[in-house]
């Protein structure tokens, strides 16, 4: 029975901070913890079947309702995640509203058809579609508010006992960070752009906080050029060898089995930078006095996504929750959190009142694009 | 009935155990310590529910009560909504749709009516939505509208290079033109026919929005008998009669809804996904059966043999061998095998 592992999880963060568990069906005890150094974990106690159940509940009224129950979908699948991922004895929280999404949404929509619209029309140069360019142009300006607000909205509906992220982030900054820097990175033939996407991910961690507690991310942008030699090195040394392998494999293999002979070095490239740069990146990220540390392995990401792709075509697409539990649990897995305080001794931010919630979610528009 | 809960005031990340239960009128009742409190039902709101997963109570004074016992919150809920009508009737769309979410994730039988749900409507929207929809958007879009699209493309294609002008003599064109001009007044289409030098395209044929059709020199250069290239252009002018590039985008946009359903993908990458306009350049299998048709009919009508056509793919195949998959007309045309059994 997937649903097993409930009825009342019970944590005790023992002395040496790794957590215990225990099923019962009593109350949860009250619980206390005495800061100490040592690692603890976030445990992921979902079961695939029973995301599955959501999933495809979701696919079904999403397809009924021609996308306008999009919103519910994706409230719900975040929420079966968090709420599954334990730190001690509680889980995390996704608290926005669907309705309060669906007009942001349906504005995005339109404003994605327009484009399209506009691409089928558009004279094109040298290949490129002028309006579709265009649009994405126009579209520049409006970018630093759109990023702010998108992750303002998903940090601020997660909370941890009830004690919320929040992101306050500047427009200005998000400006620099975004179309500016998009530019920037264009402009300097590609070569500044692991300083870049460094800086924007200072900014995007250091405006994050829980509760009072500030986010910071230390250190510099050269794990980051390391990242990107490392997976210019990866296309450079393996693209070569294996259009080789797929040429010979043609006859045996037919076009799409080449095609994934030939994709598999652009994807272990690809995985390459994203485990790099999110292993510093979190090794690297304190939160208050807390620190944390991400080791997860190139390798077993690339078998994660290679076989879940083979899984998923082979189950018509029926293995996509699977897919997704598999890699969200390896993440947890090789996620480490070093208290440096009382984990009951966070402070929410009375600014962000959480009285206002009500008010909020009823009759807020919610930006919502990530 | 008692739920236990653990209460979180929303000011720091301690929580306190407390007691949950339903209180006459409608009301919520929670034992925090010595103290026992009562909420209007007005002033509770409390989360739907995912799969067995802990969902939390929140109260007006922003606090979280977070429950495990799935069951009994939902008899709580029902308990207080029945208590106080007037109260939940504000809330009667969201707990509607929580309640068929509900209703499909709940057990084995959810999931076989959501499985049904979502395969009956890919397959209705296939079988019959995409060409009911397709005529709709045929009808709808003025043929004026169709030129300028298809000659865009080909002035791009031009552009990059990709097209050059053609080597062919100019007595050859005409002769092929005069054949082109008779399908095309038969078949009853607007359409021009072009040719062009594409050495990465291989031989070739294209039909794009507004009818003109372009013949690369060596698909004119392959063929052993200027029937075997009218059979081409018969087919080509097939897509034309039935505008299938039309049909092709309205198709397109359809996969998106439906990837966008099943994967969820951020709208930031959905407006990455611009839909290709290359996609004009090769039809689904269904749209080269309907242009087969229409070519048969044609050849048949003219006394002329139908397998000129096979004829011709046989000749592209035996004359690229295994690498004709890549380019040629028979990477967006069915293998021969396949087409001889028509």
């Amino acid at each position: 029975m997937p649903t097993a592992h409930r009825g009342a999880p019970v944590g005790r963060i023992d002395e040496a901070f790794s957590v215990q568990w225990s099923v019962t069906d009593s109350p949860p005890p009250p619980r206390s913890a005495a800061a100490k150094e040592g690692p603890s974990q976030l445990v992921f106690y979902g079961d695939g079947w029973e995301y599955f159940r959501v999933w495809i509940a979701n696919v079904a009224l999403t397809l009924a309702t021609l996308g306008l129950y999009s919103p519910w979908a994706k409230v719900r699948t975040r929420r079966y995640l968090y709420a599954s991922t334990y730190f001690g004895n509680e889980s995390f929280d996704f608290t926005a509203d669907p309705v309060s999404m669906l007009p942001g949404r349906l504005i995005a929509v339109a404003l994605i058809a327009t484009l399209w619209v506009a691409d089928l029309f558009s004279p094109l140069v040298y290949g490129f579609s002028l309006y579709y360019f265009a649009g994405l142009l126009a579209f520049a300006p409006i970018l630093p508010w759109v990023v702010v607000r998108a992750r303002s909205f998903n940090l601020r509906h997660t909370r941890w006992r009830n004690v919320a992220f929040a992101f306050h982030g500047s427009y200005r900054d998000a400006a620099l960070w975004y179309p500016l820097a998009i530019v920037a990175g264009f402009a300097s033939l590609g070569l500044a752009w692991p300083w870049l996407r460094w800086r924007r991910e200072e900014y995007l961690t250091n405006n994050s906080s829980f509760g009072l507690t500030q986010c910071r991310l230390v250190g510099d942008s050269g794990a980051y050029y390391g990242a990107y030699a490392g997976s210019a090195g990866i296309v450079i040394g393996l693209m070569l060898p294996f259009a080789y392998i797929a040429g010979r494999a043609l006859p045996s293999v037919g076009t799409l089995g080449t095609t994934l002979i030939m994709f598999a070095p652009v994807l272990l490239a690809s995985v390459y930078i994203s485990v790099r740069i999110a292993n510093y990146r979190w090794s690297n990220t304190t939160l208050g006095g807390t620190r944390f540390r991400l080791r997860l392995s190139v390798t077993q990401m690339f078998w994660l996504y290679m076989s879940n792709m083979v899984l998923i075509a082979a189950t018509a697409g029926l293995f996509i929750p699977f897919a997704r539990l598999r890699v969200f649990r390896y993440r947890l897995s090789r996620f480490e959190v070093f208290l440096a305080q009382d984990v009951a001794t966070f402070e929410a931010d009375p600014a962000a009142s959480p009285s206002a919630l009500g008010a909020a979610i009823s009759d807020g528009f919610e930006i919502d694009v990530a | 009935m008692k739920i236990h809960a653990e209460l979180y005031d929303g000011s720091v990340t301690r929580g306190r155990p407390v007691v949950l239960s339903a209180a006459p009128g409608g009301r919520l009742r929670i034992e925090d310590g010595g103290t026992i409190r009562e909420h209007a039902y007005a002033e509770v709101r409390i989360a739907a529910r995912i799969a067995d997963v802990p969902r939390r109570v929140t109260l007006a004074d922003g606090s979280g009560c977070i429950a495990t016992d799935n069951d009994a919150i939902d008899a709580l809920d029902v308990a207080l909504a029945r208590a106080a009508p007037v109260q939940a009737r504000g809330r009667r769309f969201r707990r509607g749709v929580d309640r068929l979410a509900r209703l499909l994730d709940r057990n084995a039988l959810g999931v076989a009516i959501a499985l049904t749900v979502s395969v009956g409507i890919l397959f209705a929207a296939s079988r019959l939505g995409a060409p009911a929809l397709g005529t709709a958007i045929v009808s709808a879009v003025p043929p004026e509208a169709d030129a300028p699209i298809g000659q865009q493309l080909v002035d791009a294609l031009d552009q990059i290079r990709l097209f050059q002008p053609t080597a062919l003599a100019p007595e050859r064109q005409d002769s092929l033109r005069r054949a082109f001009d008779d399908i095309r007044d038969d078949l009853g289409v607007d359409a021009r026919l072009e040719f062009r030098q594409a050495k990465l395209l291989g031989p070739n044929a294209f039909a794009v929005a507004g009818g003109t059709v372009i013949l690369t020199d060596a698909i004119v250069e392959i063929a052993a008998h200027d029937e075997e290239l009218i059979a081409v252009l018969a087919h080509e002018l097939g897509h034309v009669r039935e505008r299938h590039w039309l049909r092709m985008v309205a198709q397109s946009a359809a996969i998106v809804v439906i990837w966008t359903a099943v994967t969820d993908p951020s709208l930031a990458t959905l407006a990455g996904v611009a839909p290709s306009r290359l996609l004009e350049l090769s039809y689904s299998r269904e749209f080269e059966r309907e242009a087969d048709e229409i070519a048969f009919d044609y050849l048949t009508r003219k006394g002329i043999r139908p397998t000129r056509l096979q004829d011709l793919l046989k000749r592209i195949t035996a004359s690229c061998g295994q690498h004709c998959d890549q380019a040629s007309w028979l990477s967006s045309h069915p293998p021969v095998e396949e087409r001889r059994r028509d």
